[in-house]
């Protein structure tokens, strides 16, 4: 496999055309907006959950293909997981981007490869910290306009123009 | 005489050669550079002058009566003699070494421009400046209530060169312009902007990091007030950077650092600051960075020659407008015919974070992103771009990986 195809692997590509949970929720329990100021990627992840269960997600996003492609893999595999489970996940997932071992099976395999590309790990793990930012607020209105709801931002950093 | 040009044509294979890492493989495949905008590569006559410095005369200077703090001294000053001559100023005392172009811009804001402004008063500048020549001037404006005011760009990211000159008023205390956009190459009127703002009395600083090393700079000619570049983007070492001032504004300003080597004498009671440029270069600077930016300037001027630059440069900026042309939904952003060969460019449908990466797999070196220019991207309506610089050790093997590397970008998301 050519090295462009272990980035972006067939999986990866799916996701990024034909996304699943593409659409904001209505009803949502929690939601908060993710940025990233380096490449203007930009993502606002809406969650229905219980008391301790996730119901379902959504996501709209602005953001490159694999940031897309990896929100759609966290709705996937986030779904019907209990908040527990969510957070052991999603410490997974980023100890995942640089070596560490994937123990929840599912497309989210395929971003394994992301250890070999350190500079893109912050566009793939993205939506995840959002969810992350989503819960460390209370519950919103979910009608709030976007530029209130809770908000995490990648660390800043450029280069020389 | 020149070693890399005969009667302004290149040696390429020669040239090249004198770049190592060129030689170098990325992921396999050959490495193409063009991100010469971020910073250009260096050559090895720079590159022997740091190791020279380090592993034969380490010393400091202007400290020590033993020969290797003389012989340092002497390289240290000579680099400030031929920055001098490089870009004609009147005299090498209005040559300030700094630690890049926003450190100059930094030291003029809070000097010289900060001893003159009051609340209400204006400070001009452009849509398409960096992050450097926009912050330092906000930062003052909280300080001090003045106001920071924006030359707009006309929709083909070219300045509105008569909204320019309409803004300069007499609440005008200061302007600060770039000559040519990192963003997008576009090569700004800045003669015409420095003869605005003197015709109305007003100083000005010239922001010339990205436009060094693709033409001649002669400061007496542009008659402006400040200019500033940097080494690295110069063929010169990271670390050193040069701030030019007209020494009647270099002697009257008070500096921002104090310490070792900006003074006179010093006692608890008073310290007598030492005259420009020492009273603007305290503590111990980037020696080895310094002495090696005379080399970086031998190798532009007599190396090479601005002659043979351009007219390489103005074949590459040619050659690759026509190729990227012929790739479908792929824009550049600022296509005007004054421009550096630089081309930020968007492809429908795909975002320039994946361009970066997928050209990056086939040892295409490009920036993305928004390149310090935030403001400037806003206006134009993209959030990011993927940005090819070229320069002189590029050649039509280079646009060729580009463009085909860029058609494998569009296979894969088709």
């Amino acid at each position: 496999m050519s090295q462009a195809n272990v980035l972006y692997q067939s999986v990866i590509l799916d996701h990024n055309r034909a996304p699943r949970g593409a659409q904001p929720l209505l009803d949502a329990t929690h939601r908060a907006e993710g940025f990233n100021p380096i490449c203007g990627d930009r993502i606002l992840i809406t969650i229905r959950a219980g008391e301790d269960k996730f119901f379902d997600l959504g996501f709209n996003a602005q953001s490159c293909a694999l940031c897309r492609a990896s929100a759609s893999v966290l709705v996937e595999t986030l779904k019907t997981k209990t908040l527990d489970e969510a957070k052991s996940i999603i410490g997974q997932f980023e100890a995942m981007l640089s070596g560490g071992s994937w123990s929840w099976g599912g497309d989210a395999e395929a971003f394994t490869a992301m250890k070999d590309f350190p500079a893109r790990a912050k566009c793939v793990l993205l939506p995840w910290k959002t969810v992350m930012a989503a819960f460390s607020a209370s519950s919103v209105d979910p009608v709030s306009r976007l530029c209130d709801v809770p908000t995490v931002t990648t660390e800043p950093s450029e280069g020389a123009n | 005489m020149t070693t890399f040009a005969t009667r302004g044509v290149l040696d390429l294979a020669a040239l090249k050669r004198e770049f190592p890492v060129l030689a170098r493989q990325v992921r396999g495949k050959r490495l193409v550079y063009l991100d010469s905008g971020a910073t250009a590569l260096k050559p090895l006559r720079v590159i022997r002058t740091i190791e020279r410095y380090y592993r034969e005369g380490t010393a400091n200077i202007h400290r020590a009566v033993h020969v290797l703090s003389e012989e340092a001294t002497e390289l240290y000053e000579s680099s400030r003699r031929i920055v001098g001559e490089f870009i004609n100023a009147a005299d090498e005392k209005e040559v300030i070494f700094t630690s890049g172009a926003t450190a100059g811009i930094n030291l003029v804001a809070l000097s010289f421009v900060a001893a003159r402004v009051k609340e209400g008063d204006e400070i001009l500048i452009t849509a398409m400046e960096h992050h450097a020549n926009i912050v330092p001037w906000q930062m003052l404006c909280e300080k001090t209530g003045c106001k920071l005011v924006i030359a707009p760009v006309h929709d083909d990211a070219s300045l509105d060169l008569d909204a320019f000159k309409s803004l300069i008023n007499p609440k005008t205390k200061f302007i600060s312009c770039v000559w040519t956009s990192n963003a997008t190459g576009i090569i700004n009127p800045v003669q015409s902007m420095v003869n605005a703002a003197k015709a109305a009395g007003v100083p000005i600083l010239v922001d010339a990091a990205q436009a060094v090393a693709h033409e001649a700079i002669d400061v007496q000619a542009l008659g402006c007030d400040f200019l500033v570049f940097s080494g690295h983007k110069l063929f010169g070492p990271t670390g050193v950077g040069v701030l030019y001032g007209r020494y009647r504004h270099l002697e009257h300003m008070q500096p921002v650092i104090g310490g070792g080597d900006m003074i006179k004498s010093v006692s608890f009671e008073k310290t007598i600051f030492a005259d420009p440029p020492s009273r603007f270069e305290a503590g111990t600077p980037d020696i080895a960075a310094v002495i090696a930016l005379q080399e970086s300037i031998r190798f532009v001027k007599e190396d090479v020659g601005f002659d043979a630059i351009q007219r390489h440069e103005s074949n590459l900026l040619r050659r690759a407008t026509d190729a990227l042309a012929e790739i479908p939904g792929l824009k550049v952003i600022g296509s005007t015919s004054a421009k550096v060969p630089v081309f930020s460019m968007t492809v429908d449908g795909i975002h320039p974070h994946d361009i970066g990466s997928i050209l990056d797999l086939n040892g295409v070196a490009v920036r993305t992103g928004h390149h310090c220019a935030q403001p400037l991207m806003t206006r134009l309506g993209v959030p990011a771009t993927a940005r090819a610089s070229f320069s002189i050790y590029n050649d039509e093997a280079d646009i060729e990986a580009l463009v085909k590397a860029l058609w494998k970008t569009k296979e894969m998301f088709a």
